[in-house]
């Protein structure tokens, strides 16, 4: 009878501890339930990666490495904190040794099986360098003691469980209770430790009317997709991505470094050259008349998506309409020679300015646009820069005048006309404006772009006096 | 004795079942963008009074990490808040749910927008002097600690580095970006200013030089207690988060706030871009627009019934009332993305003026 009395309260008490388990109301993860011995604990469970090198680990064979023990907690992005648990299993250092070790030149991409993967510095791996936070209020406090990064295989003596967080999760443990660190050191599902060299950064040097060291950060921004990306597949089929050379020769042709019109067409058409050294010296030259706004000849800095190693290091000069031997690698730096336009210009073409007769307005502006490959501003200070002419023109009603300006046909050597314009149209400020054919305006040696103390003027000599345009703001060729 | 022992089993039972039928509450996991924390308890608590056979189980997370637990981890949520609205089309429109060929969502609505400004106290430096204007200026000076949160892992720390980018067209200078962020890490951020092109990259590895005055930390949140504590004089935070919390707050220009529908083209110019790949399903790049949060009942949703009674009640007057209260007002009338797709229960909210 006491027996059965005995047996009747221990059921009755199972029953109520099971109503109460039944019935409680919050989800509460499930304790990790201890993993006995399954065919997958014989497979790998961590990749070590090194370039070509992999280091294949089971579970055994990381057990068998020699362990550590900590206590490691996380507070989450949103200040959620989950308290410190002992946690055993192998210094992240420790398995890196296996690939040569860690320095400070190397980080460190942990990947997890979900696709999440983190990069760490060699400050967090080597030397435990992590904020931590207070276990109870999340503030930041001093870190108690040494924090260590490691692959865990267990928690508070029990295996990880698979389902849940993978069978290895990298934590940082640390020797108190009391302190935690950002959850997102914490990766579960870990199953990839990449030893990485620090990407080496490099500077080329781009000079021309300005001089522009351009460093890789830079580079690889200019060659985003929806930017300048260019590829080309050569003959053996490697994917070279790199920059056309003209849009790199645009950012230092002039002080314009962007936009449409950051590549100055009439100074390429002026015939210069441009020098491609390599580190050894070896040294290209194009002239720019072949480089104008060609995609085809692209300054690359990936083959097949990776970054150009030995000898092309850091940059290669690619294309399908260059030889072998231009294709120059390890470019150090690209110099824009205008000097070798200057040389090869005819003496007599050479236009002297004189000073100006007549001091036009300083803040008056010119809008060279419509069918242009890049349309342009030119300020005062912009026409002063063309060759200035003091002359006198026979205006049709007032006979000859002593005018002060520049040639038109030295406004429209600056322009990259499109073929499909054929009329020029002169615009005042008060919206008048009067077209005449664009091969007129060509045909024209005296015409001229001048100015009087007031505004901007058309001087249009044998043309009719509507021609002549008062306050010109603008130039549209259509 | 056996009979004995036979009573005292379906006693048990009968316990078991007594004491649980009544007390069986249907979960309504609701995973949301930690800038929704203050508001959303508020909604729990108000909710769960409402209709005492639901159980609101909330979970904040950073906006992306919110969507990985629906689309690389499967779990099944019921209602997904995030603070970015473009990542439900670009992952769980495209994904679909395990073996079928159904998308984890699509349609969403979007709840509300915010705005970026900064968070100081009346013991912050040059506090009395910092404005509209100059603040950039102010929060370059090297006796001025300034909290930024990690760009790699929270979207204020993308949104406050274009901030700093677009404000170049808007004061005209093109040094603001650099002034403030050369020499404070290891590895710089770096700008790359195309006028209507401006490219931010990321490195892989961010961490402050030994001089920088610059204190970074993972989340947002975590820069709000060393405000408090004095720790650092100003950060960049939400302003519904900064109005939650008391601060100080200095806002920023419409053109700048990211928070002004009528300014999307111009932040549309700036885009951060990660040197690396953090998650397998997001591309890590970010394109500056107005900040939006969308809301949506994923399709493996366990319990879609319970999480419309939520949706309906947060845009009940009662619902608004506590998203106002909480500086974080909802969009109304609705608007979002396929609107035509929302649950029948939902159709009504349309009707909102």
């Amino acid at each position: 009878m006491k027996f059965l009395f005995k047996n009747v309260v221990f059921v009755l008490l199972m029953g109520v501890m099971i109503s109460l388990t039944g019935c409680s109301p919050a989800v509460q993860e499930a304790p990790v339930d201890v993993q006995t011995e399954t065919p997958e604990i014989l497979e790998t469970v961590l990749e070590l990666v090194k370039g070509e090198e992999v280091v294949y680990f089971t579970m055994d064979q990381l057990k068998s490495l020699p362990a550590v023990e900590g206590l490691a907690g996380i507070m989450s992005s949103t200040g959620k904190i989950t308290a410190p648990a002992l946690h055993k299993g192998v210094l992240v250092s420790t398995l890196l040794a296996e690939l040569g070790g860690m320095t400070d030149t190397h980080s460190v991409e942990v990947v997890a099986e979900d696709g999440y993967s983190i990069t760490f510095s060699p400050k967090q791996i080597l030397n435990g360098e992590y904020i931590t936070y207070d276990v109870s209020s999340g503030d930041e406090m001093e870190t108690i003691g040494l924090l260590q990064t490691i692959i865990a295989y267990e928690r508070e003596g029990k295996p990880l469980d698979p389902e849940m967080e993978g069978s290895l999760r990298l934590v940082v443990i640390g020797e108190s209770p009391l302190q935690v660190v950002d959850g997102h050191w914490s990766i579960k599902y870990a199953n990839k430790i990449v030893l990485k060299d620090a990407v080496e950064d490099w500077v080329v040097n781009f000079k021309g009317a300005i001089e522009e060291p351009m460093d890789r950060a830079t580079f690889e921004s200019g060659a985003a997709e929806g930017c300048h990306q260019y590829s080309w597949t050569d003959d053996e089929g490697h994917v070279w991505e790199g920059i056309p050379l003209y849009y790199l020769i645009g950012r230092v042709d002039d002080e314009v470094k962007h936009g449409d019109d950051a590549f100055r067409d009439d100074l390429a058409k002026t015939g210069y050259t441009i020098d491609l050294i390599s580190a050894d010296g070896y040294t290209v030259t194009l002239d720019s008349y072949t480089a104008m706004r060609n995609d085809n000849i692209i300054v690359a800095y990936l083959v097949d998506g990776e970054p150009l190693t030995g000898e092309n290091f850091p940059l290669r000069l690619v294309g399908p309409e260059l030889s072998k031997k231009q294709m120059v690698g390890g470019i150090t730096s690209v110099v824009i020679n205008f000097e070798s336009a200057a040389a090869t210009e005819e003496p007599t073409a050479q236009i002297v300015g004189e000073v100006p007769a007549i001091i036009g307005p300083a803040d008056a502006t010119l809008s060279l646009r419509g069918a242009l490959d890049a349309e342009k501003n030119l300020t005062m200070d912009d026409l002063l820069k063309l060759a200035v002419v003091n002359t006198s023109v026979e205006h049709p009603k007032k006979g000859a005048i002593e005018v002060t300006g520049v040639k038109m046909s030295d406004i429209l050597a600056l322009l990259t006309i499109k073929s499909e314009a054929k009329t020029v149209s002169f615009i005042a400020g008060d919206g008048w404006s009067v077209d005449l054919p664009l091969a007129d305006l060509q045909a024209c040696e005296s015409c001229l772009l001048g100015w009087d103390e007031e505004m901007l003027r058309t001087y249009m000599p044998g043309f009719d006096s509507n021609f002549w345009a008062k306050d010109l703001v603008a130039i549209e060729f259509k | 004795m056996k009979k004995a022992l036979a009573g005292s089993c379906i006693l048990v039972i009968l316990l078991f079942l007594n004491a649980c039928a009544p007390k069986q509450k249907t979960p309504l996991v609701v995973f949301a963008a930690g800038s929704l924390i203050q508001p959303f308890n508020d909604l729990e608590k108000a909710f769960e009074l409402k209709y005492p056979d639901i159980d609101v189980q909330t979970e904040y997370h950073g906006s992306i990490q919110v969507m990985r637990h629906v689309t690389d981890l499967h779990e099944e949520i019921d209602i997904v808040a995030t603070a970015d609205q473009s990542l439900i089309p670009m992952l769980m429109y495209q994904v679909d749910i395990p073996g079928t060929t159904i998308p984890y969502a699509n349609w969403f609505i979007s709840m509300a927008s915010n705005r970026l400004a900064i968070a100081y106290t009346p013991e912050s430096k040059y506090q009395e002097e910092i404005n509209q204007e100059n603040w950039w200026e102010i929060l370059s000076r090297e006796d001025v600690k300034v909290g930024l949160s990690d760009p790699r892992f929270d979207a204020v720390g993308y949104r406050q580095l274009m901030v700093f980018a677009l404000a170049q067209d808007v004061f005209g200078k093109g040094d603001i970006f650099d002034t403030f962020l050369q020499h404070q890490f290891t590895k710089e951020i770096r700008l790359v200013d195309m006028g209507d092109i401006k490219i931010i990259r990321i490195p892989e590895i961010l961490e402050t030089t030994g001089t920088s005055h610059i204190m970074m930390r993972g989340s947002s949140v975590a820069l709000i207690s060393l405000l408090e504590a004095g720790e650092i004089d100003y950060a960049f935070e939400y302003e519904s988060v900064i109005q939650q919390h008391g601060f100080e707050m200095l806002r920023l220009p419409s053109a700048l706030n990211l928070g002004e529908d009528s300014f999307s083209d111009a932040y549309g110019k700036v885009t951060v871009k990660m040197d690396f790949q953090r998650f397998a399903s997001v591309d890590p790049v970010f394109k500056g627009e107005q900040i939006k949060y969308g809301l949506t009942i994923p399709s493996n949703a366990p319990h879609p019934e319970a999480a419309a009674e939520f949706i309906q009640f947060l845009y009940s007057s009662e619902g608004q009332a506590i998203m106002a209260q909480n500086a974080h007002p909802l969009i109304t009338p609705l608007t979002g993305s396929n609107l035509e797709n929302l649950p029948a229960k939902l159709q009504i909210l349309l009707t909102i003026k």
